[in-house]
C-alpha cells in the first residue's frame, strides 16, 4: 500500500490522471453508444428542482407572448370547432365502437430545461399533475408544431428527446401531395431539418408545408412540421434532397402537450411483430 | 479547515451553480454565434493555491466536470475529461510561465499577486485547451476539426471575457 502511495507521488500526478481520464473516455463511450437509460439524468429530482426554480423566475419575462400564442391558439381552436358542420356529422357518419373512444389525450406540461446548441439536444418538462399519464416514446408538440419524444418519466419530471437529437426521426409528409418521408436533424442550425426519403418522382415546391403524417402512433396525423427550404436531387439518386425550415422556435417554447395515443403501445406491438420476424 | 480551502469549496459551488443554471442556457442564436457556448467553471481549477498536490488537483476538477455532466449536460464524461486534462497540464502550464524568482508557494495563482499580463497568458493556455479537448470529445471524432476549431475560438472569445471581468470583480487573494 506504501509502495502504491509513492508511485502515485513519484509521477506527478500522472497515474490519477490517466485512471480518471479513462474512466471518463468509458462514460462518454457508453453514452455515446446506447440510448438507454442513463443512470442519473436531469429528470432526477434535485436538478429537476433547481431547473424549475431557474424558469419560475424566467418565465416572467416571456409572459406577453406566451399569452399571445396561447390566445392565437385558441382562436385557431374556436374556428375549427365553428366550422364543424354537426348535422352533416349526424347525417352522414356511421358510428363504430371507435367513435366513442377518444384516441388522443393532449396532456399539458411546462417546459422547465431546454437547449438547443448542444450535440444532441434535450428537454425536460414538468407534470401539470403527478398522475398525468406521461410514458416513454410519447410524442411531444407545442402550439406552433412537433417537439420531440420523450425519454423518460421520474414522477414529477419527463426528459424529452428534441427534434434537434440525432437519433429523433420523425415520420413526415408532404401537405399537398402526401408523400411521405421520415425528418431528422444533422445538427449545426436549430432551425433547418433535413426530410428524407421522397422519391424523385414527387412533386415539390419551397414553400410547401410538411405534416406529420400519421404512420407512427406517436403523432397524429397534420401536425405542421416546418416548410421546405430548398430541395434538389442528387445526379442518379431516386430521392430528393429536401432542407425543411421548422415553424417551431425550439429556443422560445414554454408550454408543450404530450400526446397520449390509447393504441400506441397495440400498434407499436403488431409492428415489432413484423420486424422480428424478418 | 483554513481560510483558502472554505473559500476553493465555495468557489466550487458557486462556479458550479452559475456554469448549471445561467450559463448553460445563454446562447447567440444567429449566424457565427450559433457556435458559442460559455464554459467559465474551468476557472476554479485555474484558481486552486499553488500547494495543491497534481493528485487533488486532478480529483477535484473531475467532481467538477462530472457533476456537471450528471445534473446539467446530460452528457456523463464529457466534461470530467476536458477537466481532467486541464487539471493535468496545469503544473506544466505554471512551469511555462514561471516568474524569475520562482513562485511563493503559499499564495493562489491569482491576478493579485502577479499581475494581469501574467495571469491573462496562463488563463488563456489552460482555458483554450479545456475547450479544445471538450469540444473533441463532444463530437468524439477529429472529422469535424473545423467547426471543433471555429467552436473553440468563439467560446474562448466570450468565456475569456467572463474570467477577467471575475478577476477583477472579486479580485481573489486566495
Amino acid at each position: 500500500m506504501r509502495n502504491l502511495i509513492l508511485l502515485l507521488l513519484r509521477y506527478n500526478g500522472f497515474i490519477v490522471f490517466l485512471l480518471l481520464e479513462l474512466f471518463c473516455l468509458f462514460l462518454v463511450v457508453r453514452y455515446n453508444r446506447s440510448q438507454n437509460e442513463i443512470f442519473v439524468n436531469s429528470s432526477n429530482i434535485f436538478s429537476g428542482a433547481l431547473n424549475t426554480g431557474v424558469s419560475n423566475v424566467t418565465r416572467y419575462f416571456n409572459l406577453t407572448s406566451t399569452s399571445d400564442s396561447l390566445a392565437t391558439e385558441n382562436a385557431r381552436l374556436y374556428s375549427t370547432l365553428s366550422n364543424i358542420d354537426t348535422d352533416q356529422l349526424l347525417r352522414d357518419s356511421v358510428y363504430t365502437d371507435e367513435d366513442t373512444i377518444e384516441q388522443y389525450l393532449f396532456i399539458p406540461a411546462r417546459v422547465v430545461n431546454n437547449s438547443i446548441n448542444q450535440n444532441n439536444n434535450f428537454l425536460t418538462i414538468k407534470k401539470k399533475d403527478i398522475s398525468d399519464a406521461i410514458e416513454p416514446r410519447q410524442g411531444v408538440i407545442s402550439d406552433k408544431g412537433v417537439v420531440g419524444i420523450v425519454r423518460s418519466v421520474s414522477k414529477r419530471y419527463a426528459t424529452v428527446m428534441s427534434i434537434l437529437h440525432r437519433q429523433v426521426r420523425i415520420n413526415a409528409a408532404v401537405k399537398s401531395s402526401n408523400n411521405f418521408g421520415a425528418i431528422a436533424w444533422r445538427g449545426n442550425n436549430s432551425t433547418i431539418v433535413k426530410l428524407e426519403d421522397i422519391p424523385s418522382h414527387a412533386r415539390l415546391a419551397i414553400g410547401d408545408t410538411i405534416i406529420t403524417s400519421g404512420n407512427s402512433p406517436r403523432f397524429p396525423k397534420g401536425i405542421t412540421l416546418g416548410v421546405i427550404d430548398t430541395f434538389w436531387l442528387e445526379s442518379g439518386s431516386n430521392f430528393y434532397d429536401i432542407e425543411v425550415k421548422l415553424t417551431n422556435d425550439l429556443n422560445s417554447i414554454e408550454y408543450v402537450y404530450v400526446i397520449n395515443n390509447e393504441f400506441q403501445a397495440e400498434q407499436e406491438e403488431l409492428e415489432q411483430e413484423l420486424i422480428n420476424e424478418q | 479547515m483554513s481560510n483558502d480551502v472554505l473559500k476553493n469549496i465555495w468557489r466550487f459551488v458557486f462556479l458550479f451553480l452559475l456554469q448549471g443554471l445561467i450559463f448553460k442556457r445563454i446562447f447567440l442564436d444567429s449566424s457565427i454565434f450559433y457556435y458559442v457556448n460559455f464554459i467559465i467553471y474551468p476557472l476554479f481549477i485555474l484558481l486552486l493555491p499553488f500547494r495543491t498536490p497534481p493528485s487533488l488537483t486532478i480529483f477535484l476538477g473531475f467532481l467538477m466536470g462530472l457533476f456537471l455532466d450528471l445534473f446539467f449536460y446530460d452528457s456523463p464524461g464529457v466534461h470530467a475529461s476536458a477537466c481532467v486534462f486541464v487539471a493535468f497540464i496545469r503544473p506544466l502550464v505554471l512551469g511555462m510561465y514561471e516568474p524569475k524568482g520562482g513562485y511563493n508557494v503559499t499564495q493562489s495563482p491569482v491576478k493579485k499577486h502577479l499581475g494581469i499580463v501574467w495571469f491573462s497568458s496562463y488563463a488563456a493556455t489552460l482555458l483554450a485547451a479545456h475547450l479544445f479537448f471538450y469540444f473533441t470529445v463532444e463530437v468524439f471524432t477529429f472529422v469535424y476539426i473545423k467547426e471543433i476549431l471555429l467552436k473553440t475560438i468563439l467560446s474562448f472569445i466570450f468565456s475569456m471575457l467572463f474570467i477577467l471581468v471575475y478577476m477583477y470583480v472579486f479580485d481573489p487573494e486566495h
